[in-house]
């Protein structure tokens, strides 16, 4: 997948602005404050319709304009396609394919695929387990549109579930009612679940290879899924089943007592390890963000054992954190085979060899050179 | 500022609540109503207070009536073995329009949500339960989504200890559709629903 020519209209600190980035590397580089995040930015509205950095699409509104367009021509696998999202100050977005407007969000998402790593994504590591569910679930749904489903009910159900766990301490009775919200939720969870365990066996022998790559064979990455049911990656649908069944049970009065539903995928987590340790709370700066750096590598490699195109990649504000070593092993890893648009301050700690076969491009106060 | 008069205000305000229509709708019904003619607007009043006076809950069935028991709990050509069960009373007229379904109703007047403090209770089982004599088989047609498994597995597990036949309406593709413009979601329901022919 790649990003052929990209029109802005307004959007941030842009008036107008037409760029026309390289089939590989792209450092678009510059002083602080001059766009270059912003123009990351736009590539990953293009293909997602919403920012990272911003909830609302006002913000992303030139000063004083009422109005905004970005605008792209992408190819996905030999095949052109024109994006467009357009936006009114009154907030009405338009998406359009091809010129044709789209009045779904769904049709009009996935015709470009962007992986961002940004310094926030180091909350994957960092973070709240909630953090890495929606990382993972994120991950998953892309893949499966069905998964995505199955999430939306299991939390109605899991809302359902914990209204009736609070009822039961005043209305005792009510407990008879808690079968038939449990077959739903394991049934749900269950499914969630399987699917988790398939994708992370992938996840897990893809982040490894890549971190082998980046940390140059020095660090070994291995990736656990931390299940609230005693169920194990190797189980069957039935199996898992039966593990959550019996693990609700056990868990009834205390569930009553506290009015919440104490099992179940919304509980799980991830544990990375490096040689072992635990990343969270053993690893060095360095470690965690190269640790979250091969999740999004993997997220990349993914992406194309499923679809056979690789997305485009987006690293943000990155570079200047890893060392020289894993910098060069990264951009290495990526140059031949992944459009890739990176945002530096300066570019005297690049290996000039990479800087030969990539683009740069100047940002300067909204223009580039 | 004034923009209408009194009475016409109010009017609109009612109008407002009704479902689907906005406070640009209900400004148009209502200038239509005051167009219309004294016995117009005189019918539509009278026939809202007598549709409130005279609809009531069929003392069988729980379904909307204007005589109770209602026609079809007293048609003797109906099937009294198989009851539907249904959330509301707009299904009951979607099932009599198939003109295939002998059987007769139950309403429920809506569905398990705790969401909503809507439980059991709330709900007409317990006459159900008090009309099951001579009953083999219920269809549960309650909606698919959450709430409406949740009753129906609710229900299920009430019934078949009874000894009844307790059945689920099927869910998949619509009859008549292409295959293609079905969506992915309707699609995979019906590949997991799918049977030996």
């Amino acid at each position: 997948m790649r990003l052929n020519t990209l029109n802005l209209l307004n959007f941030r600190n842009y008036t107008t602005l037409t760029f026309k980035p390289g089939e590989g590397l792209n450092f678009l580089f510059g002083f602080n404050a001059q766009g270059k995040t912003n123009l990351v930015e736009s590539i990953y509205f293009l293909a997602t319709a919403r920012s990272y950095r911003s909830n609302r699409d006002q913000d992303l509104l030139r000063w004083e304009s009422q109005y905004f367009k970005v605008h792209g021509l992408i190819t996905n696998r030999s095949r052109q396609t024109e994006l467009e999202i357009d936006y009114q100050e009154n907030g009405k977005k338009t998406v359009k394919l091809s010129g044709v407007k789209q009045s779904r969000l769904p049709d009009y998402l996935g015709s470009l695929s962007v992986v961002l790593f940004s310094p926030e994504e180091l909350a994957i590591v960092k973070g709240s387990p909630r953090e890495r569910r929606r990382f993972l679930d994120m991950q998953i749904s892309q893949l499966s549109k069905s998964y995505a489903f199955l999430l939306i009910q299991y939390y109605k159900i899991l809302s359902q579930r914990n209204m009736l766990l609070k009822s039961c301490r005043e209305k005792p009775q009510n407990k008879g009612q808690l079968e038939v919200w449990d077959s739903q939720l394991i049934a749900n969870g269950s499914k969630i679940l399987a699917k988790r365990f398939e994708i992370i066996k992938k996840l897990a022998f893809l982040a490894r290879s890549s971190h082998r790559k980046i940390a140059a064979g020095k660090e070994n990455l291995e990736i656990k899924y931390l299940c609230s049911l005693q169920a194990k990656p190797d189980m069957a649908l039935e199996e898992i089943e039966n593990s959550f069944r019996v693990k609700l049970e056990e868990l009834r009065q205390e569930e009553i007592g506290r009015g919440l539903t104490l099992a179940g995928p919304h509980r799980d987590d991830l544990v990375f390890y490096l040689n072992g340790s635990d990343v969270k709370s053993f690893g060095s700066q360095g470690q965690q963000r190269s640790t979250a750096l091969s999740l999004k590598l993997a997220e990349l490699e993914l992406h194309y054992a499923v679809s056979g195109d690789y997305p485009v990649l987006l690293l943000d504000d990155v570079l200047s954190e890893l060392d020289s070593l894993r910098r060069h092993y990264l951009l290495a890893s990526v140059q031949d085979k992944v459009q890739t648009f990176i945002t530096a301050t300066n570019l005297e700690h690049i290996d000039q060899r990479i800087i030969a076969d990539a683009k740069v491009f100047m940002v300067d106060a909204g223009k580039l050179k | 500022m004034y923009y209408y008069a009194e009475p016409l205000a109010k009017l609109i305000e009612e109008l407002a609540k009704l479902p689907g229509i906005g406070p640009k709708t209900a400004q148009r019904l209502a200038f239509f109503i005051l167009n219309s003619s004294p016995q117009e607007s005189r019918g539509l009043a009278e026939a809202i207070l007598a549709a409130k006076e005279k609809i009531s809950y069929c003392a069988i069935c729980s379904n909307l009536t204007d005589v109770s028991p209602c026609p079809i709990c007293t048609d003797s050509g109906r099937d009294r073995s198989m009851i539907c069960v249904v959330e509301q009373p707009q299904d009951v007229i979607a099932f009599e329009k198939t003109k295939e379904f002998k059987g007769l109703y139950h309403v429920l007047n809506g569905a398990i949500s705790p969401m909503d403090g809507i439980g059991p209770e709330q709900l007409k089982i317990k006459e159900l339960l008090g009309r099951l004599d001579g009953v083999a088989e219920t269809v549960i047609a309650t909606n698919p989504n959450i709430e409406g498994e949740a009753t129906a597995l609710y229900l299920a597990k009430l019934l078949k200890p009874l000894g009844i036949r307790v059945t689920r309406i099927a869910r998949g593709l619509p009859v008549g559709g292409d295959l293609e413009y079905a969506d992915e979601l309707t699609l995979l329901k019906a590949l997991e629903g799918r049977r030996e022919i």
